[in-house]
């Protein structure tokens, strides 16, 4: 057999067992096996197929809910559509969506030049061909916005909607937290409970249905400059908040959990964070195989 | 006998579960083809969100030929598509690793410095097709199957790449 066959034989891993001895003795092989074990480095990132499954299925029930608030004199045209057949819905076309996490894009702009930045476990979905019809994104997560004037600019949460006409503001949209904070401008917050305006310097949280008002001084939200602050906060939330910005896990063991923690943690320091956590609330800590175990004085 | 409904796209389970079958295939496809600077994640997310508006009109069968070609045309549409680049991994040692000195680290660098370009300017088919193989240890006939190529093609494909490389990488000459 020659050089070139002996290879491409290989390649479809089909030489037989002393076909593959002589192969090795080989000059070419020495060649190859250091190029084959250089390509390992070159693997794909890995596929999160959960993650992007609950992602596409937020996508397609977004197009549902588009579709479904409608203005309501619509809604009546929009039934009698959906009792005359299913399928114009499924096929209207230009529902692009466009889903942008930060994962992979920590800050962007929008179509109107409107300046994103998003924080880690953030993810952000608009309709970039509506775009000049209606400026609306969802948002999961945390993310600070700079939002060019013009027509009413709406970020759709969980927890409610938020819209303004052109400033700059931080909406944090997490599991059982909700807080909202306006640097520039003018910001309108609406969801079942609570419609009211927010001005330059104003804060609104909502923690588990709670809601309560507070004022800041800063220009911009401090995780900008790599550091998460926190007003008045339950410490799990906080704690919650640490895992995601260090991607470790917390073992909590008697934690006042409820206990309101007010402060900050830098992002680039993990033994700091944890100090200026742990010493105001009299915890102890302690690195281990990649988790922080966290304790709190058990006599108490 | 009533046509039976329960392979119709338009499921929900039905298009999930061709999700959880072809998404990592396909991100695999678009992530060695055009490079992670072209955001392979969301160029799956965008071809499954069209087939779902599509449902009626592909047959499960036909889902992943739909979805292979929707990802590539949008990808090929795209006004700023950016250079394909394959960063390889730094910080990645194997576990018997021991302390290096420098020299072996520079020559490291530069050997996979010289493979990164040599894999960058392999035509992307060719560059597909390879690192499918080598990488994820596909078979050619898995790799025959995903591309809808033949396995004749699959083989030229991986010699041509093989040889290109050896070429560009080779130290001998």
């Amino acid at each position: 057999m020659n050089k070139d066959e002996l290879i491409k034989k290989w390649l479809a891993d089909e030489l037989s067992n002393e076909e593959l001895k002589a192969f090795k003795e080989t000059d070419d092989f020495k060649e190859i096996e250091k190029i084959d074990k250089h390509l390992g480095h070159f693997k794909a990132s890995d596929y999160d197929t959960d993650n992007e499954k609950s992602k596409l299925k937020s996508s397609v029930n977004q197009q549902r809910s588009t579709f479904l608030s409608l203005p309501s004199i619509l809604k009546i045209a929009a039934s009698v559509i959906i009792l005359s057949g299913v399928a114009f819905y499924f096929l209207t076309p230009s529902d692009n969506i466009r889903t942008i996490s930060s994962s992979n894009l920590s800050e962007f702009y929008l179509p109107d030049s409107s300046y994103l930045k998003l924080n880690t476990g953030s993810i952000i979905s608009y309709l970039p061909e509506k775009w000049n019809q209606t400026r609306s994104v969802k948002l999961d997560g945390e993310v600070y916005f700079k939002v060019r004037s013009g027509s009413t600019f709406s970020v759709e949460t969980t927890h409610g909607v938020v819209s303004v006409l052109g400033t700059a503001f931080n909406v944090k949209s997490r599991d059982g937290f909700f807080e909202i904070t306006c640097y520039e401008g003018q910001v309108r917050l609406e969801n079942t409970s609570i419609n009211s305006v927010l001005n330059k310097g104003e804060l609104v949280q909502i923690i588990d249905n709670k809601i309560s008002e507070s004022t800041i001084d800063e220009a911009q939200p401090s995780w900008l400059n790599g550091k998460s602050s926190f007003k008045s906060t339950p410490l799990k939330l906080v704690l919650k908040e640490f895992e995601r910005e260090y991607m470790i896990k917390i073992q909590a063991q008697n934690i006042p959990n409820e206990k309101l923690f007010s402060g900050s943690f830098v992002h680039d320091d993990l033994d700091l964070a944890l100090k200026s956590i742990a010493i105001p609330m009299n915890l102890s800590y302690e690195i281990e195989e990649g988790q922080v175990i966290l304790s709190g004085d058990s006599n108490h | 006998m009533r046509p039976t409904n329960d392979e119709n796209i338009c499921k929900e389970e039905v298009f999930l579960k061709i999700f959880e079958e072809l998404s990592s295939d396909l991100y695999q496809f678009l992530y060695y083809k055009f490079g992670s600077a072209n955001y392979p994640e969301d160029l799956v997310q965008e071809a499954f969100v069209k087939l779902w508006l599509n449902c009626k009109n592909v047959s499960p069968e036909k889902a992943k030929s739909f979805l292979f070609t929707i990802a590539n045309n949008q990808m090929l549409n795209t006004l700023d598509k950016k250079k394909t680049i394959l960063n390889y991994e730094k910080g990645n040692r194997p576990n018997n690793y021991t302390v290096e000195n420098p020299e072996f680290i520079l020559e490291e660098k530069e050997y996979l410095d010289k493979l990164q370009h040599a894999i960058e300017s392999l035509p992307e088919d060719q560059r597909v097709t390879f690192l499918l193989n080598r990488v994820e240890k596909k078979k050619h006939k898995e790799i025959a199957e995903m591309l809808g190529i033949s396995r004749k093609t699959v083989e030229k494909r991986l010699y041509s790449a093989l040889a290109t490389i050896r070429k560009k990488v080779g130290e001998l000459k």
